[in-house]
Parts: C-alpha cells; structure tokens; sequence
C-alpha cells in the first residue's frame, strides 16, 4: 500500500496543504498551477457526477482510479475536501480521510472560533 | 442583573477537547460557571458601550456569526454527521447534537405546520442564564443570547444554507418558555473559485 501524496482544500478552492511521499512523476507545471487543475477537475466532477447520476445521488463522487494510481475524495458539508492518491491496492479510505480532517485540519478554526471572532 | 453566586464547591466541568496545538494549550476542561459568568460580563459590558438594546442585540450577532462559521467545522469534525436531506433534519441535528454537545442541553424542536421551513427550538434550560434573574432597568427589548442565534446561522451560512435566526419567545422578558425561531431562506451556490484580487 502506497501513498502518493495529499491535498487539502479550502470552500474557495484555496491549496491549504499539500505533502508528498512517494511520487514518481510530476506534472511538469508549477505547484500552484497544479493546486488550480486539482480543484478545477474536483468540482467539474462532482457536478457532472450529480447531473449524471442514473439514481438518487448519496455521498456523490468518491474515487477515481487509473491502471497505476487511485484518487480518493472527502469533502465536508463545509466545502473542506481531501484529496489522497494511493495505490491501487487502496480500498475506500473516507474514515482516513474525515480523520485527518478532524485531526489535522478542523483544530484551527475551532480554536479560533472564540478568539477571533469577537473582534 | 446577575445575583451574588453562593455557589456549591463542586464544579461543573466542560471538557473541550481544544487540540494540543501548543505544549501549553493540550486538553483542557473549563469551568461551567466560568463560561457562564465571562458571557454575562461580556453582555453587561456591550450594554455599557451601546445605549441602544437594538445595537448590542446586533453586536451579539455579529459576535455569534463569527464563532459560528468556525464552530461548524468542529461540530462536523466531532459528530461524523451524514449529509441532511432535509430542514428538519438539519433543525433536530441543531437541537438534539450541537446543543448537546457545546451546551449540554436539548431542546425541542417544533415546526411551523404552514411552512416547510420555518423550525422553533424551545430550550427548557438556558444555561447561559443561570444567574441573571431578569433583564436590568431599561433593556426590555435586549436579547440576552442573541450569540446563539449569531452562532446558529453563521453555522448554517457555512454549509450554504441561509436562515433567518431569532428568539421568538425569551423568558427573561417574562414569556412562558424561550424559543428559537429559525426559517431557512435560500440554498447558497457553491462558488468554483474566490476570485483573487
């Protein structure tokens, strides 16, 4: 099992954290450039996804898989979203992925919620 | 306002499982009378730099819109809440989780039978009234937890849901129970990208 790397996202599509483990290849365009595709292609497929769906619509877009890599998918209601690629040896990893949400992501604004909002 | 506290020794302990995101600042409990009485200094201060009750309703607001729009990420982070379907849904989660998990109470929750989306949360316990015993001389029209309301809508703005939050009934101004009133307006659209300036 393998991890690739990692993306975080804000509502607005800001890249608040990317880390890279084991990634062989890069995109051959600068990080930031890259950050924007990653975005541009999560929210294209997730309304194309909704918009297409032959049933009722559930949890919406999970993963994608090519012959070499996985992408998995969390967002939450709040328009978080993380971005994992793994392997293909991968199963579905949402609870990973909610996890580093509440234990990497979530602390922030929760401690700052008392503190800077009264100003 | 408040009346001297001639508490009890024991304390009522919030645990808030605020991160570790300093070596000084792990897990910590807080004082329930603590919370309590820096929220009612909090009021009585915003009463003594706004003259108008209109105002300081607002400011409360204001202030509860900020922690709200933050607080909702920990609320999802804690309570691995599924996506709602529904307002009522969402008005029983309001009630029946987050109440209970930040002010460890529940109220219930009525809904409006001529509209879809207009929800009452009725709170039998306020906790943050514990010791007021009434409103002072001159502030009949303050809404003492307005915070709440603030706090409720920035919350719901965050996962792209507008409503209009207010205390229908409070019984500091001397009504039987107090009551939230909440009516959802629209669905927010989800933006592709802020544009940067």
């Amino acid at each position: 099992m393998t991890v690739h790397n990692l993306y975080l996202f804000d509502r607005d599509g800001v890249c608040l954290h990317y880390s890279e483990w084991h990634r062989k290849k890069q995109a051959g365009i600068p990080k930031e450039e890259e950050y924007k595709l990653m975005y541009g292609m999560l929210f294209s497929i997730r309304s194309f996804v909704s918009k297409m769906s032959p049933v009722d619509m559930k949890d919406g877009f999970l993963a994608f898989q090519t012959s070499r890599y996985k992408l998995h998918y969390y967002e939450t209601p709040t328009g978080v979203k993380v971005v994992m690629n793994t392997d293909l040896g991968v199963g579905p990893i949402r609870d990973v992925l909610h996890h580093i949400y509440s234990g990497s992501y979530h602390p922030y604004p929760a401690s700052y919620a008392c503190m800077w909002s009264w100003w | 306002m408040s009346r001297p506290g001639n508490r009890r020794p024991e304390c009522h302990k919030i645990d808030w499982h605020l991160p570790a995101i300093s070596s000084s600042a792990s897990a910590h409990s807080m004082n329930r009378d603590l919370f309590v009485l820096t929220y009612g200094a909090l009021v009585a201060q915003l009463c003594k730099d706004y003259e108008k009750d209109e105002d300081v309703n607002n400011y409360l607001d204001k202030m509860g819109y900020g922690i709200g729009i933050r607080l909702v990420e920990d609320f999802l982070a804690r309570s691995c809440v599924k996506k709602c379907h529904s307002y009522s849904e969402i008005a029983d989660l309001i009630a029946q989780v987050a109440f209970k998990m930040y002010l460890g109470i529940t109220p219930s929750v009525t809904r409006n039978e001529s509209s879809r989306n207009e929800f009452s949360l009725i709170l039998d316990k306020n906790p943050l009234v514990e010791f007021v015993e009434e409103l002072p001389a001159g502030r009949s029209s303050l809404c003492y937890c307005n915070l709440l309301c603030g706090v409720i809508r920035g919350a719901l703005e965050m996962i792209h849901l507008t409503a209009d939050v207010t205390f229908l009934q409070d019984r500091l101004k001397g009504d039987k129970v107090t009551e939230i009133g909440i009516t959802f307006l629209k669905k927010l659209e989800e933006k592709k990208c802020r544009r940067k300036k």
